[in-house]
């Protein structure tokens, strides 16, 4: 009788672990073929010189790493990514939190400024770059209307070298707020209301219960917000490409921007794999840094 | 393209085929002339406000001359045709003129930016039906195709072309006349030059950059394919 219990026990852990093999089998196939697998080739491309489709690479060893080391548009281009991501991060989420702590506040009678205030994160990205890029116009944008309104000249932003990333910035952070805002939504409604009551029939104000309770509540999602704001803004692409193409010159170049016109444009499928791979290098210390300092903040 | 039409007037066909084939330099008078003469008429405030952000797919340089705010615009033969497909009224009011000539300069002053005949068909060595594939080809050159394309204000390569409007047939005039033709340097060059030459131009433009030290950049990116690519 005993046996049997265990051997079917045994039985039923093994087809457990078949079903679990079979259910596995098909994301961890697409992870190899989509992500393991152009990580490595993109590695090993970075040692050749390649145009992209003629039949013969050449292997030129390091050497793409050593100009990328010494690139200097590289460099400005992985600095722009930084303001990138300080910006969106010290921008974005306080203002997501700001929206979505009103609309938790607010209950239902807000329902309409949640729908509205999400319809940026519903358009996608080109269609957001064109409408910037026409608003922003120098000749006919609004900027320069109400410039011209109010007495002023014509303003340029994003063909003026100084202006120009953080005015696209702005554009990032007018998509991805709302982003924000659901995401700490969402993390409101995973508190207890009882905490709510609680603290107000001990009576805390709301301002106390946003900073003591719900706040420190919110923390492991605050946390990852930054690391997705922090991955999101170092491979940032489709506003730049769509709003300036990286230019006047470099001045609004990312890494990822870079890389496509290297290895798509100036056919070099080889520095562009090196520069792609120099991304995944430094997204992933940087990555791993972050979620570490977090981290140990907690302790 | 001002900076291919001003070296071109100054340094004649050569100056860039020159440069391009490694004979010559890009750090020459020629292209040190068109950047200096850019930056000069940037300084002046010669181009509108913006114009350094401006792409032509988005049609905001178009909007500005529809709007009046824009005088003209250095722009190909295609553009009659883009206009006549998005802004048919707008046609009455345009007009054409060449690329002025440069005083004083020994050069031909006739020739011209841009490329005689745009589209080239091929086929492929593989290709399973190439008898089909090349009937395929005479149908795009056939009577209808042609008489097609002249009513989209396209310059047809026939001898004796007369075009349907009187704008197409100046510029085709202007082309018959000129001596030679200038390929758009950033098709001409090798893609990882051309992509240097259109960033360095928009730093010229901007500013941001010396002619010289733009023309040096440009000559080390060409120094470098050389160099890969004996």
């Amino acid at each position: 009788m005993q046996s049997q219990t265990n051997s079917l026990a045994k039985r039923r852990a093994a087809s457990t672990r078949n079903a679990a093999i079979i259910f596995l089998v098909p994301a961890f196939l697409f992870l190899i073929i989509y992500i393991a697998y152009p990580i490595v080739y993109s590695f090993n491309l970075s040692c050749y010189d390649w145009n992209g489709f003629a039949s013969d690479k050449v292997f030129v060893g390091l050497n793409n790493w050593i100009e990328l080391l010494r690139d200097t548009v590289f460099r400005k281009s992985f600095l722009n990514n930084i303001i990138i991501m300080v910006l969106s991060i010290i921008v974005q989420l306080p203002i997501g939190m700001a929206l979505a702590t009103f609309l938790d506040f607010g209950g239902k009678k807000f329902n309409l400024f949640k729908i509205i205030w999400f319809i940026p994160m519903l358009m996608s990205s080109v269609a957001i770059g064109y409408l910037f890029k026409y608003a922003l116009d120098a000749n006919s944008g609004i900027v320069t209307g109400i410039s011209k309104a109010l007495g002023g000249h014509s303003i340029d932003l994003l063909g003026n070298p100084k202006t120009a990333l953080v005015t696209i910035t702005v554009a990032i952070c007018w998509q991805f707020i709302p982003f924000y805002m659901v995401y700490f939504l969402a993390a409101y409604s995973g508190i207890p209301s009882d905490l709510y009551e609680a603290a107000i029939i001990d009576g805390a104000k709301k301002s106390q219960y946003f900073w003591k309770i719900a706040l420190p509540l919110m923390k492991p999602a605050i946390k990852s917000a930054i690391v997705l704001s922090m991955v999101g803004s170092l491979k940032y692409f489709d506003l730049i490409y769509v709003m300036t193409g990286g230019g006047p010159g470099s001045a609004s170049e990312l890494m990822a921007t870079y890389m496509y016109k290297n290895a798509f444009l100036s056919q070099r499928m080889g520095y562009g794999s090196a520069i792609a791979s120099g991304m995944f290098i430094l997204i992933t210390i940087i990555s791993l840094v972050t979620i570490k300092a977090l981290n140990r903040k907690e302790d | 393209m001002y900076y291919m039409y001003l070296a071109t007037r100054f340094g004649g066909l050569n100056a860039f085929a020159d440069a391009a084939s490694g004979k010559g330099k890009f750090e020459n008078p020629a292209f040190e002339f068109a950047g200096n003469k850019i930056q000069d008429w940037v300084k002046k405030g010669y181009y509108m406000n913006g114009f350094n952000g401006m792409d032509d797919d988005s049609g905001q340089a178009r909007q500005a001359l529809y709007k009046g705010d824009a005088a003209m615009d250095l722009m190909g033969s295609w553009f009659s045709g883009t206009v006549l497909g998005e802004n048919p009224d707008f046609m009455s009011k345009l007009g054409f003129f060449p690329f002025p000539a440069l005083d004083g300069s020994k050069e031909d002053q006739s020739l011209c930016a841009g490329t005689v005949g745009d589209n080239l068909y091929s086929v492929s060595e593989t290709c399973k039906d190439k008898e089909g594939a090349f009937k395929l080809i005479q149908s795009l050159l056939d009577d209808q195709a042609l008489q097609d394309r002249k009513k989209l204000g396209k310059i047809i390569p026939l001898k004796d072309f007369k075009a349907d409007d009187v704008l197409t047939q100046k510029i085709l005039d202007t082309v018959n006349k000129a001596k030679g033709v200038q390929l758009w340097y950033d098709q001409y060059l090798p893609a990882e030059v051309a992509e240097v030459h259109k960033s360095t131009c928009q730093e010229i433009f901007g500013l941001t950059k010396t002619p010289q030290d733009a023309d040096k950049e440009l000559q080390a990116a060409m120094d470098a394919y050389k160099a890969k690519n004996k």
